[in-house]
């Protein structure tokens, strides 16, 4: 009883049962654009977890040792390259847009907004350029409309997204030096 | 000679029992925790014995009066029993390993999903035994992820229960309640996709959401009020997640007020749901979605030689009790699933297998509905909250399919088979529908993209009808004349049958006798115009007898109006549970 929605019967064969066949309205092509900068509040909290435990430890020198190392990797993340953030919409069954032209370093913002609240959806890479890690290109599976995703490209070359429970649902992000 | 032979055999099971608790599946937890309860009870004894044998031989190394032989015995005597007791505890510890107790007060773990982690960690690292985390009673606040991929961590196998606080298996689900409002699922740590720029914690979707596993057992638990799903086991459809999911069992659970569906499986082969039962989902109660076959490029377009599956590894459903949800069962694209002894009734619509585009491997069928009862499945859910209805669709229901012409979920029926294939209803208790009792019918060219959503080979045997005459079925049948190979035999008493415009000869479009002879998907059509009964001459959608006609009632609400409103007295079943209609209030717009 999934959505049958996104399809427009031709006519009228368009009988079809259609009954079962729920749908989602269409999702606006929303692609706002936003500067990505520094640490995001999550990695600002991240980081001061990890800061707070590397105090608790006794021996000056390991407490030193960690707390540079933790500053090291948030620093690093920190001064990445900025690029431009996209947004992506999903919705029942599609993503909006469903190709997406970026330069290194940009960003994309998958957002549930305007899921319905219907089907649970995710965002997974599928192939993309070598070297590139396709675990970390995967969202959570959730219908909730609060829910966002966010990843910046590094790596030129083509990336093939799906959600993973709709096979159909496809979109292709091309990232270009 | 046979009594002493007896007793030997009675000694021997006896000792394979205890290795099976030591070594056997989680399944068995129940049992194991039986033999757990046997072993600490040995152990105090042992303990008990070895101190009392150890204070007699002092006794008796200091008595001036015992001879030496009597001394070296009791000393002998005084070893054998610590060693006996060391041993005894040492296996209960051993024995004790398995298990990862969950409570609020007094346990090591406090959350359902520490216990799950710790038990996943236990099973890396021990490859032969599987763990059992036992829920004490209790509300746990939260959603539970377990991913198979995770490293260090194996969840295959993985037994999940509440249990009694004495640790024995609780057959009350209600005792430990999974509870979604204000429920955070921990993503770090659990989900090997998670990254430090990504949130710890997100609102919990799930109470439990298991992929990628295989044999995960989840028994006595109450789910509610979660964003998405309640018990969701699934594995991925994307090739290169090398994803698999198997044989689990949903047992004694219970999903209540889940936005989505209750107990859910997806890509799963096999599997098993017992005795759970589950209200107010804004989809369904009970859904298996996405059959995998052996070959990922299978379709049913060919000459029909090659199954889905060559050794077909059925999902059972066995007491499965499902009211107040929009479907009580939808299943899109699910094959091999047998639901028997089950019960299905109050929901907008009872059992709906369906088979459409948004999953693989299409289309549905193959199934068998055995020995259930499926009544008054006439809740019309589309008066909304306001209107006296205690849950909504999340489906958002309407859809303008052609100009005009808006498709809804129906409501008002008991079995609605769409697209499927070879699907048995046999010996089925089916009444007090105020539409109709079953039907099956197509998804014509556009509706699917490889017209595959047939009305193909289906067969209705031996179904009870209308509680001989006491709570009838408006029309017990309505078979959309498509497709092919359906068959209607024995049904009754006196089952009444939708004839659409009546050029159609009744026995032609409801043959009989079963099985009919197997009609092909690339031989028959998914469009029959002539019948009148998949949809009115003029494609108009407003005749309220034909498929199109009713599911395109606007409002959706307004099904109501073509309904044969009958009153329905309270039914008890074979079992002697008696149930009480509910709906919502009736739509007082009809023309």
């Amino acid at each position: 009883m999934k959505s049958l929605l996104g399809k427009r019967l031709p006519g009228i064969l368009a009988v079809g049962l259609v009954a079962l066949a729920v749908g989602a309205a269409s999702a606006p092509a929303s692609a706002a654009d936003a500067h990505v900068s520094g640490l995001t509040a999550a990695q600002k909290k991240a980081k001061a977890r990890e800061i707070k435990k590397c105090k608790r430890i006794k021996s000056a020198s390991k407490r030193k040792a960690c707390i540079k190392k933790v500053n090291r990797k948030y620093n690093r993340l920190a001064n990445q390259p900025k690029g431009e953030k996209k947004i992506v919409n999903l919705g029942d069954n599609f993503y909006s847009p469903d190709a997406v032209d970026l330069k290194v370093n940009d960003s994309i913002e998958w957002r549930w907004a305007n899921i319905g609240g219907f089907e649970p959806h995710d965002v997974t890479l599928t192939t993309g350029p070598t070297g590139v890690d396709r675990m970390k290109f995967k969202s959570e599976t959730t219908a909730d409309p609060g829910a966002t995703f966010t990843r910046q490209f590094t790596t030129s070359g083509k990336y093939n997204f799906v959600c993973s429970l709709h096979f159909a649902m496809t979109m292709t992000v091309q990232v270009s030096r | 000679m046979k009594q002493r032979l007896g007793v030997v055999l009675g000694m021997v099971a006896a000792v394979l029992a205890v290795t099976l608790g030591l070594a056997g599946p989680a399944s068995a937890a129940s049992d194991a925790t039986i033999s757990a309860t046997a072993l600490e009870k040995s152990v105090k004894k042992a303990q008990k014995k070895a101190k009392a044998t150890c204070k007699k031989a002092k006794k008796v190394s200091k008595s001036k009066s015992a001879s030496k032989k009597a001394k070296k015995k009791a000393k002998k005597n005084c070893a054998k029993a610590k060693k006996n007791s060391k041993r005894l505890t040492n296996k209960l510890k051993t024995f004790n390993a398995q298990f990862f107790d969950v409570c609020k007060h007094g346990c090591k773990y406090k959350t359902i999903q520490a216990g799950a982690n710790a038990a996943g960690v236990w099973q890396k690292k021990n490859p032969k035994r599987d763990a059992t985390v036992r829920v004490q009673p209790g509300t746990y606040v939260e959603g539970v992820l377990l991913r198979g991929k995770l490293e260090g961590r194996d969840y295959n196998n993985l037994t999940i229960m509440g249990v009694k606080k004495d640790k024995t298996s609780n057959p009350n689900a209600e005792a430990v309640i999974l509870e979604g409002k204000n429920a955070q699922t921990i993503y770090k740590g659990n989900s090997p996709t998670w990254t430090p720029q990504d949130p710890t914690t997100k609102p919990a979707n799930n109470a439990i959401d298991a992929e990628d596993i295989d044999g995960l057992v989840l028994k006595n638990m109450w789910g509610r009020n979660y964003l998405n799903n309640t018990f969701f086991i699934w594995a991925s459809n994307v090739e290169a997640d090398n994803s698999h999911c198997s044989d689990f069992v949903m047992d004694n659970l219970i999903s209540s007020d889940t936005r989505s569906y209750g107990l859910f499986s997806r890509n799963c082969f096999g599997g098993k749901f017992l005795n759970s039962s589950g209200w107010n989902h804004g989809d369904s109660a009970l859904y298996i979605g996405e059959t995998p076959c052996d070959d990922p490029n299978w379709n049913n377009r060919g000459d029909g030689t090659i199954p889905c599956q060559k050794n077909p590894d059925w999902t059972i459903v066995d007491n499965f009790t499902s009211h107040q949800n929009v479907l009580g069962y939808s299943g899109t694209n699910s094959k091999y699933v047998k639901i028997q002894n089950s019960t299905f009734y109050n929901n907008g619509a009872g059992i709906v297998p369906n088979s459409l585009d948004t999953e693989k491997f299409g289309p549905s069928g193959w199934m068998i509905l055995e020995n259930n009862d499926i009544f008054w499945n006439n809740y019309n859910y589309y008066q909304g909250l306001a209107n006296g209805s205690e849950f909504e669709t999340v489906s958002n229901g309407l859809g303008e399919i052609i100009p005009g012409v808006q498709v809804n979920y129906p409501t008002g029926i008991g079995i609605v088979l769409y697209g499927s294939d070879g699907i048995i209803s046999r010996n089925n208790n089916i009444f007090g529908h105020e539409k109709w009792g079953a039907m099956a019918f197509s998804g014509p060219l556009g509706a699917n993209k490889y017209d595959d959503a047939k009305n193909l080979n289906n067969q209705f045997i031996d179904n009870k009808l209308g509680r001989d005459g006491l709570d009838p079925n408006a029309v017990d049948f309505l078979d959309d004349a498509t497709g092919g190979g359906n068959c209607y035999q024995n049904n009754g008493p006196n089952p009444t049958y939708v004839l659409g415009n009546g050029s159609v000869p009744a026995d032609t479009i409801y043959p009989k006798s079963c099985p009919q002879p197997v009609k092909l998907n690339k031989d028959t059509s998914s469009l029959n115009l002539v019948a009148g009964i998949q949809a009115d001459a003029e494609l108009e959608g407003d005749d309220p007898n034909t498929v199109l006609g009713y599911a395109a009632a606007t409002p959706p609400a307004s099904m109501e109006c073509s309904w044969t409103k009958t009153t329905h007295p309270p039914f008890t079943d074979a079992d002697g549970v008696t149930y009480i209609e509910k709906r919502a209030n009736p739509y007082t717009n009809c023309p």
